[in-house]
């Protein structure tokens, strides 16, 4: 077995410290703060004062993280299309499930990407619409409307490994482009293991519909963490793939059948193709 | 197909003979537990131990790292079994929840008849039941690693705070807990306490009681807190003490904390 990547990563708390200082709460009447503009005009600038900014929160010891051979462009960065997320799972394939759930390390290894110039500072403030990062900094500060300077922050936090305090562990697999990238690849590749017969990048394509994913993640992380067992998550990606449920809501019942099911039997006693058959029966039942 | 089966555990009804009961034991590391499994009484659950159709199981569950695993032994013919269950670390983060049950394990599926030679409630006697693989017959509470208060209340170094005071925050690092922020030596002092442990308790009520009123703050207005499972686990443990919870009305802060930590005077007669 490979030995795991214990890399550095930011001091969880430090972060959360870091976070907050920037994200005064709304009844404090600050937002829209000079610390906060100038925060986003770091990033719109692409200084090195970004980086710096970064470089003052405490860090845990480690080694200093891999960064991809590729230099990603804002779309891809957002949303990294097939090549991009194997360029992700070869570079830091090797980091521990422990490690690739804290925002704090996805944070870090932003900052190394951003210093290797892979990244650019912009990228973190788009928010997937019409215009760039670097427009939409440019926008908000001339408008000098707070809240919409608080969200461009929050957005530049979420993309760099997530908001602690806003979505608690959550966050990194929600928020993080490059961190949901690696996770989507680790149950696709988890779940093609139990179905030969799926290819990795097709069970990995079915995850990247939102109300699949933010479901998914949703409940395995809070509200009902059955569905990440073993044997029950491959069944899921495979449910995915095989387009059986076609909305949020139909994602939603499924988990809560699932759940209700679990609690008469321990679907993590049987394979997961027999835990997809039962899915089926189900589903098949639900159409008829 | 009918699903429902009895289950064997303290909060049902449906066995009117018999227990499920199990201990557990964490290694110093927190990387390893040792399970002791034992079903006392005449009953159905009994009855299909000693023919091996069941097996005694762990559910390990570390929702932050997405992981949860069943594990399983065979019961072999045996009422009791100690499981030892051990988790490599780089695949979870804290806290990690417990569950132990006894689960069918078989190919094929078994029609019961229940009825009063079974040990079941009379409400189950004349129904017919399928034993599938996987079907739960025991089960008991979740255990977590590390207890209640030991995984809310983390008592931090901060040289930052004048000597004997102390200041909580809520933290979301390694799940929801309040951090209580404390110099160097009332650390040491609170952490050894030596002689002095009712006034460590005491402190510790009143910051319990501090975040209750963070909780409120926080979360007063809104259903965010149950996405943190310790907070699910302190609102269930308010539940089943029958004390007010941050939902209620008449939830006082300082009185909910008195409750569930009480102070005491020591006793010197």
């Amino acid at each position: 077995m490979a030995e795991k990547l214990e890399i550095e990563t930011f001091n969880r708390i430090a972060i959360e410290k870091f976070q907050k200082k920037l994200l005064p709460k709304k009844i404090s009447h600050s937002r829209g703060n000079v610390d906060q503009v100038g925060f986003i005009r770091s990033a719109g600038e692409n200084h090195e004062d970004f980086c710096k900014h970064l470089k003052t929160i405490e860090i845990n010891k480690g080694s200093t993280p891999p960064v991809t051979k590729l230099r990603f462009t804002e779309q891809e960065f957002l949303d990294p299309p097939w090549s991009t997320e194997l360029e992700i799972a070869r570079t830091w394939g090797e980091i521990s499930a422990n490690l690739a759930a804290r925002p704090e390390t996805w944070t870090r290894i932003n900052l190394e990407l951003l210093k290797n110039g892979l990244i650019k500072s912009s990228f973190l403030a788009a928010n997937g619409k019409s215009i760039s990062g670097r427009s939409r900094i440019a926008q908000t500060i001339s408008d000098n409307n707070p809240n919409d300077i608080d969200k461009c922050v929050r957005t530049i936090f979420r993309h760099l490994g997530g908001i602690i305090a806003e979505r608690g562990y959550r966050t990194a697999f929600l928020d993080c482009p490059i961190a949901k990238a690696w996770w989507r690849h680790r149950y696709a590749k988890e779940a093609n293991l139990a179905f030969p017969e799926f290819e990795i990048k097709e069970l990995s394509n079915s995850l990247r519909l939102t109300f699949c994913w933010e479901e998914l993640i949703q409940s395995m992380v809070s509200r009902l963490t059955i569905i990440g067992d073993s044997s029950i998550r491959p069944a899921v990606v495979r449910c995915f793939a095989c387009k059986m449920v076609n909305s949020k809501s139909d994602v939603n019942k499924l988990f809560k059948w699932i759940g209700k099911r679990s609690t008469v039997q321990a679907l993590g006693a049987l394979d997961a193709q027999d835990v997809f058959k039962i899915i089926y029966e189900y589903l098949s039942n639900q159409q008829g | 197909m009918e699903l429902d089966f009895p289950i064997l555990a303290k909060d049902r009804l449906d066995y009117v003979w018999g227990s499920y009961e199990t201990k557990i034991e964490a290694s110093q590391d927190k990387t390893k537990i040792i399970v002791h499994h034992e079903v006392s009484g005449q009953n159905l659950v009994q009855q299909l131990l000693k023919e091996n159709r069941l097996a005694f199981a762990v559910e390990v569950s570390s929702p932050y790292a997405t992981f949860r695993k069943l594990n399983w032994i065979a019961s072999e013919c045996q009422t009791k079994k100690i499981q030892e269950v051990s988790w490599d670390t780089e695949d979870i983060v804290p806290p990690i929840y417990i569950r132990p049950l006894v689960i069918a394990l078989m190919k094929d599926n078994l029609v019961i008849n229940l009825s009063d030679q079974h040990g079941v409630h009379k409400i189950w006697h004349g129904k017919q039941v399928n034993l599938l693989n996987g079907t739960i017959l025991a089960k008991d509470d979740f255990w977590r690693t590390s207890s209640l208060f030991q995984s809310i209340l983390h008592l931090v170094k901060d040289e930052n705070m004048a000597p004997n005071t102390y200041r909580v925050e809520i933290s979301n690092s390694e799940g929801f807990y309040f951090m209580v922020r404390l110099n160097s030596d009332f650390f040491t002092r609170m952490s050894n306490p030596s002689g002095a442990e009712h006034q460590r308790d005491s402190i510790l009520t009143a910051c319990l009681a501090r975040g209750f009123e963070l909780i409120l703050h926080e979360y007063g207005d809104n259903e965010e807190w149950k996405s943190h499972p310790s907070l699910r686990a302190l609102h269930n443990k308010l539940i089943t003490e029958d004390l007010p919870t941050w939902e209620d009305e008449n939830f006082h802060t300082d009185e909910v904390a008195c409750k569930l930590c009480p102070i005491i005077f020591p006793n010197y007669g």
